[in-house]
């Protein structure tokens, strides 16, 4: 097994860096405004900028739980997840950059959980592909 | 800008029709708004159409040509508009304009939809990284009533909302669906059955979220002149507004995996930016709506929106959901028809079936779940693409 396959294979390519010990979400800038975007843009969408300019750039690993909510029913194609289904954390997470940011959590719980909390950018399995290989998105964990 | 009256409605009542096309069902709504507003399809002068998302149109968003093909082949302009959910509303503005800018003096707004069972499904191919519709769904897995709860989750946390309050709301939408004809459910539930039924996004339950119908709705829309040859007691379009939302709102709104958060642009832009336009043009203030129809998606929508509109104070709804001043007998009656919670969402039609029900409340026909004595009416529908849609009327 080389090295690539068992660290998985990200669901989709350039929503966040990896492989990597500290993985980060991948997003853009804009050059005027300095407004942050996540995923990468195409341009800034801010009415008083001109130049519209966007960078890509790297986002905070760590932010606080804005807020969070159970996902409690297997949600439709193209959703990954493994059979049988378990329920997941998804949170709502401010960024420093002045963004808030949608993830699954790494917790099943919502007594681990409260708004305000620090969490931390991390990459897990979310199911298996055909070939069996293991298919990995970007998630929240909280920090105690 | 002339003034605009409503002549007429008509509505197909909501539910599955399985046996029955969109355009059958459109057609049976048609012939009732042009009986109630006592014109012939030959005075229409002009149709804007909600274009259906799931079926009819003719496969294309033709709706209005569907339409005029079956019934009325009379040469006349239409604009089939786009708006996801908030595409009835655009279809009215369309048809208001038409009227008030002197373009025809009679014109009709419609929608009309069937749609898939379960989950709105995923349509699209494309699998690019700026495709947010893709990624939410295969990057995290989060359904639109995700997107309620995390507001209902933090609402919680900023107002001491309850899960009693939240299911409040739907215990009441359908207490007055339950007297509403047209609405799919209509079973009067307790406050335990609401807060029982299976969770589906914490902290919404399946009885706090909107299911999907199949449905269709249509508005008559004329000149003062025109309404006064029919009627004494005209209902008149004091305000309408279809528009998009602002740069910096703080809200991940569906699809998005994110929000660029900024302080200067409200929560909810594109239905706030749209309340406000109809306030300014109707010269009418938030607390002189007499009540609303809004897309209550889920119980939150019902609770946050009526302050994010300047009716009441950030969280005083959980107070009037406690004492009941949200019921039709209620000092700010909300959703009176029983709601999306009581008749499922037909996307494209809702923003019309709101406004069906403020014409038969503002008319007195209302029946059982009649408003008393109500003079303002206000609509407010919330379409993907940061679309919103607001009508005011007034008698």
């Amino acid at each position: 097994m080389n090295a690539r396959i068992s660290k998985g294979v990200p669901v989709v390519e350039g929503l966040f860096t990896w492989p990597s010990d500290k993985p980060q979400l991948i997003g853009t800038k804009c050059l005027s405004c300095g407004s942050y975007f996540f995923p990468k843009t195409l341009s800034c969408n801010n009415p008083d900028c001109e130049e519209k300019k966007v960078e890509e750039v790297l986002l905070s690993r760590r932010g606080k739980l804005y807020s969070y909510t159970m996902q409690h029913y297997p949600p439709p194609p193209p959703s990954k997840f493994s059979e049988p289904f378990v329920p997941y954390g998804i949170g709502l997470v401010e960024l420093p950059e002045g963004i808030r940011v949608i993830g699954r959590l790494t917790t099943t719980h919502t007594s681990e959980l409260r708004i305000g909390m620090d969490v931390e950018l991390t990459v897990e399995k979310i199911c298996e592909d055909d070939q069996g290989n293991e298919l990995v998105t970007y998630k929240f964990k909280p920090l105690k | 800008m002339r003034e605009v009256c409503v002549l007429g409605v008509g509505m197909h009542p909501w539910g599955k029709f399985d046996d029955k096309s969109v355009k059958q069902m459109v057609l049976e709504a048609g012939n009732r708004a042009i009986e109630d507003a006592s014109v012939k399809w030959r005075d229409i002068g002009f149709i804007g159409a909600a274009s259906p998302l799931f079926e009819g149109g003719m496969d294309y968003g033709l709706a209005a040509n569907e339409l005029l093909l079956a019934v009325s082949a009379s040469g006349i302009p239409v604009y089939n508009v786009s708006a996801g959910c908030a595409a009835g509303g655009a279809a009215f503005d369309a048809a208001y304009r038409a009227v008030a800018d002197g373009m025809c003096d009679i014109a009709l707004a419609m929608g009309g939809e069937k749609m898939p069972k379960g989950f709105i499904p995923y349509r699209g191919t494309a699998q690019d990284i700026t495709n947010v519709e893709y990624l939410r769904w295969v990057a995290i897995g989060i359904p639109n009533p995700g997107y309620w709860a995390f507001e209902a989750r933090r609402r919680m946390e900023d107002f001491g909302t309850t899960d009693t309050h939240f299911a409040k709301v739907s215990v009441k939408a359908h207490k007055t669906g339950a007297q509403n004809p047209y609405a799919r459910y209509r079973k009067v539930l307790t406050l335990e059955e609401v807060l029982n039924s299976n969770m589906v996004d914490d902290p919404l339950h399946l009885y706090e979220i909107c299911a999907v119908s199949d449905g269709a709705a249509i508005v008559v829309l004329g000149t003062a002149e025109e309404a006064r040859k029919r009627t004494t007691k005209p209902v008149f379009v004091a305000g309408s507004a279809a528009l998009t939302g602002t740069f910096g709102d703080t809200q991940v709104r569906v699809p998005d995996l994110s929000a660029t958060a900024k302080s200067t642009a409200p929560h909810f832009s594109e239905v706030v930016n749209p309340v406000r336009k109809c306030y300014e043009i109707a010269g009418i203030g938030p607390r002189e709506i007499d009540f609303v129809e809004l897309s209550d998606n889920s119980v939150w929508q019902e609770l946050a929106w009526p302050e994010y509109f300047g009716m009441l104070e950030p969280g005083e709804s959980d107070w009037m959901v406690d004492h009941d001043e949200t019921t039709v007998d209620g000092k700010l009656p909300i959703n009176p028809s029983g709601g999306f919670l009581s008749f499922g969402e037909a996307t494209t039609a809702m923003g019309l079936f709101q406004v069906c029900e403020l014409v038969w409340q503002l008319r007195g026909q209302a029946g059982t779940r009649q408003v008393k004595n109500p003079k303002v009416g206000l609509s407010v529908s919330l379409g993907l693409g940061a679309n919103g849609g607001a009508v005011i009327l007034r008698v």
